[in-house]
């Protein structure tokens, strides 16, 4: 029985039925083509992170953040209203002598391109080719975590091949219909676009799977820093802030607390599938509470009274 | 009060235990021989952690040296983000004196405590019943004036005085687990003696003031208006607390 003949809404069960077989092959190949297995990375730079999770774009507002909540950049306002399009706010280096001060050379990178006042997203927007985004993104495909250029590329051919597929057997029966006088193809359309889109995902990654599994594995160790968001304290006394960002994203950042969060409002790009959501991996520690116990602050600080 | 033996092992959930080997393993290379002991207190001593609830360990140090510190500074600071770690760095032979000067701290510390690394510091450590009967009333009387102050600053939002009373909380319950014990009492936690207190002082509403902060520990808003209420009942309890304790201080002169 030729398939193409079938009847609208058992064509569309066939459809979808061939679909997600395409769409299985296309995940087992993209599976077997990553099987390489490799050291478990360390977790001990949260720009690294960022850069896994949203590619340089993140990393560097990460960064921005970062440097301004340690009071290193200044935002300065354009004094344009709104409406007008010169109106972003813009950020400068509070000090010079900043520059030398941080560590890290993504975080010298994004100082000395604040040096003079300057609009921020097109900045960043230029610093995304950077030596230091560069570097985390040779470092994250050494690692195993990043696609690499080859590894895209042989990625791209077999999206192209399940592409080829879909939208062949669509096309084919839309064309055969069309010539039978039905015109009722809008179900066909849609099930093939959402087809296209859903290989498109998982044919064409950001991250390989060992990267997704890294991620998760962030985000798990950090479960409890959403939800301890609204508690922390700007200045940058610790690390708490900046991998919150890292691991979840800016907009796990409460605005209320860190103001100047709103400024480096992302654009999101649904392709990383970065999103944040309240919920958090971490199992239920306790069912019951000791709270604080003495070691809590509470204003009591440490051993102060 | 003479130190109790340390508590076992506790069921942790597996990123706090991850996190706090690798902690250990990070002071053990970065202090070397200077580190003497390690020493978890408080609720995660317990098994007892909430989400917003801290980890806290002591390390016993011989020495505080520069170059030991920078490497334990980035595992630290990991750590911290991760499950809200706090350090105590003290040194061997400042341990009496901190004793003597934070009673009711280390009282809390000897009833609740697990040895990770080392030798048991408190063993042989004992804590002068008027110490930490005057200690206690300081530290009631401390938290009392930061919860008018917290509340005259924070209540026009309310989720900010609930973060207050959720930070709170654990100092009051040490206090009520502290003060029962000087009375002859001991409770079996701080979380019950807080509860059993909080009863005994015939508090209105005490169940549904229980039920409420356990909500906002588990980082939960509470209904508008509700956490207002709350408030005036904690500090009602602290200042009960605070009598009792002056009731202890007339009998022991």
């Amino acid at each position: 029985m030729n398939p193409l003949d079938l009847r609208g809404p058992e064509f569309l069960l066939f459809y979808t039925l061939f679909s997600a077989a395409v769409l299985l092959a296309l995940l087992l190949s993209r599976r077997l083509a990553e099987s390489r297995e490799g050291p478990h990375p360390p977790i001990e730079d949260p720009y690294l992170v960022a850069f896994l999770r949203g590619g340089a774009a993140e990393a560097l507002r990460v960064v921005t953040l970062s440097l301004m909540d340690r009071g290193l950049l200044a935002i300065k306002s354009s004094g344009l209203p709104a409406s007008s399009p010169d109106s972003e706010n813009r950020l400068e280096l509070a000090d010079p002598l900043a520059i030398d001060t941080v560590k890290r050379p993504i975080e010298k990178q994004v100082l000395a391109a604040f040096k003079t006042p300057s609009p921020i997203r097109a900045t960043l927007g230029a610093l995304e080719s950077c030596a230091a985004c560069r570097e985390y993104s040779s470092t994250l495909e050494q690692l195993g975590l990043l696609e690499t250029p080859e590894s895209l590329l042989a990625h791209q051919h077999r999206y192209w091949i399940a592409l080829f597929l879909l939208l062949g057997v669509a096309v084919l029966k839309i064309l055969i219909a069309l010539s039978r006088g039905r015109t009722n193809v809008f179900f066909l359309v849609l099930f093939s676009l959402v087809a296209v889109y859903l290989a498109f995902r998982i044919g064409v990654p950001f991250r390989t799977l060992r990267g997704d599994k890294f991620l998760q594995d962030v985000k798990s160790l950090f479960c409890n820093l959403p939800l301890r968001a609204p508690l922390l304290r700007p200045g940058g006394a610790t690390a708490d802030l900046v991998w919150l960002a890292s691991a979840y994203g800016l907009s796990a950042v409460s605005p209320a607390v860190f103001p100047h969060v709103s400024a480096l409002n992302p654009v999101r790009r649904a392709v990383y599938g970065d999103s944040y959501s309240a919920g958090t991996s971490c199992g239920s520690t306790s069912s019951c509470g000791g709270g604080c116990g003495g070691g809590c602050g509470g204003g009591c600080g440490g051993c102060g009274s | 009060m003479t130190a109790s033996r340390p508590l076992p092992y506790p069921a942790l959930a597996p990123q706090v235990e991850q996190l706090l080997s690798e902690f250990l393993r990070s002071a053990q290379s970065s202090f070397h021989a200077q580190l003497k002991s390690v020493v978890l207190f408080g609720s995660a001593a317990e098994g007892k952690l909430r989400p917003t609830s801290d980890v806290n360990l002591m390390l016993i140090l011989s020495a505080f040296e520069q170059q030991s510190a920078d490497q334990l500074r980035e595992p630290f600071r990991l750590a911290h983000a991760a499950i809200h770690l706090r350090a105590m760095f003290l040194l061997s032979e400042e341990i009496p004196a901190a004793v003597s000067s934070f009673a009711p701290k280390f009282a809390d510390i000897l009833r609740r405590r697990v040895i990770l690394f080392g030798e048991d510091p408190f063993a042989l450590i004992s804590i002068s019943r008027e110490d930490e009967i005057r200690q206690l009333k300081q530290l009631l009387l401390n938290i009392t004036l930061r919860l008018r102050a917290a509340y005259v600053v924070r209540s026009v939002r309310e989720e900010q005085l609930a973060y207050f009373i959720a930070a709170s909380i654990g100092p009051l319950r040490a206090s009520a687990s502290a003060l029962l014990e000087l009375e002859g009492r001991p409770a079996p936690s701080p979380h019950q003696a807080f509860e059993h207190l909080g009863a005994s002082l015939s508090l209105s509403g005490w169940g549904d003031f229980l039920r409420t902060i356990d909500s906002i520990q588990d980082a939960h808003l509470a209904q508008p208006g509700n956490v207002r209420r709350l408030f005036f009942r904690l500090l009602e309890f602290t200042q009960f607390t605070m009598a009792r304790v002056d009731a202890l201080q007339r009998g022991a002169r």
